[in-house]
């Protein structure tokens, strides 16, 4: 089964990073049912192949956004920090072994600062194109 | 025979000048707009009615566009116009306004 769970695998990732860990960042698919501490929403927008046609859906580019909104008080520092810190771990993640992966690249293609319109949140919005394939 | 070549530095931009260029990139830019339609999302419909290609651009001329590309608190993020360009065959390659 050549295609990832993406979102699985780089948040399973994410939960295991002390940088992570250390601003009690809830890493999840969707909006928690609580807001006060902080957060990092990852919804995968498209993969792309990018293998070639001789191993089609082998190595994929995985677009993801990753949403990184501060807790009810740590306002525009905090959701900085964990977009830092979000940004830290995934280039770190082509070096580390993953149980079902093997990730090769990452890139970040833009990181605006989009407060929340709903509610006042600060939070920062990561574009993350992550290069992966199955584990052989 | 000898021959020898002499890149032109003003290659790209001679090319961009041509009307055919800009033709071109008309019919890009409609398959663009169409492929957004294609993978945005449909409620109302609404957002998908305001998505055109206006000349060489895409535009989302609904006033929630950044409701439905990015998401918030209580909608996910669509990525239309960011899906749509990869879902044309092209590479999305985000750059601020000049």
């Amino acid at each position: 089964m050549p295609l990832l769970d993406a979102e699985k695998i780089v948040g399973d990732y994410l939960k295991d990073q002390p940088a992570v860990e250390a601003l009690k960042a809830r890493v999840v698919s969707k909006t928690p049912s609580t807001l006060d501490l902080p957060w990092v929403r990852i919804t995968l927008l498209t993969p792309t192949n990018v293998t070639g046609t001789t191993r089609v859906e082998w190595l994929m580019a995985y677009y993801l956004q990753f949403d990184c909104y501060a807790g009810r008080d740590g306002g525009r520092p905090e959701a900085f920090a964990l977009a830092a810190a979000v940004r830290s771990a995934l280039v770190e993640m082509p070096t580390v072994e993953l149980p079902d992966a093997v990730a090769t690249d990452a890139a970040f293609p833009s990181m605006p600062k989009e407060p929340d319109p709903d509610i006042e949140r600060e939070r920062y919005v990561i574009d993350g194109e992550l290069w992966m394939h199955p584990k052989p | 025979m000898n021959v020898r070549y002499r890149p032109n530095p003003a290659f790209e931009e001679e090319i961009r000048a041509q009307p055919q260029h800009e033709k071109g990139m008309r019919t890009i830019t409609k398959g663009v707009a169409k492929a957004v339609r294609n993978v945005a999302p449909e409620r109302t419909g609404y957002y998908k009615r305001r998505v055109k290609a206006d000349g060489t651009k895409v535009r989302a001329r609904d006033v929630f566009w950044h409701l439905v590309e990015f998401g918030s608190i209580r909608n996910p993020p669509y990525g239309p116009l960011r899906r749509g360009v990869i879902a044309a065959g092209l590479r999305f390659v985000r750059r601020p306004k000049p």
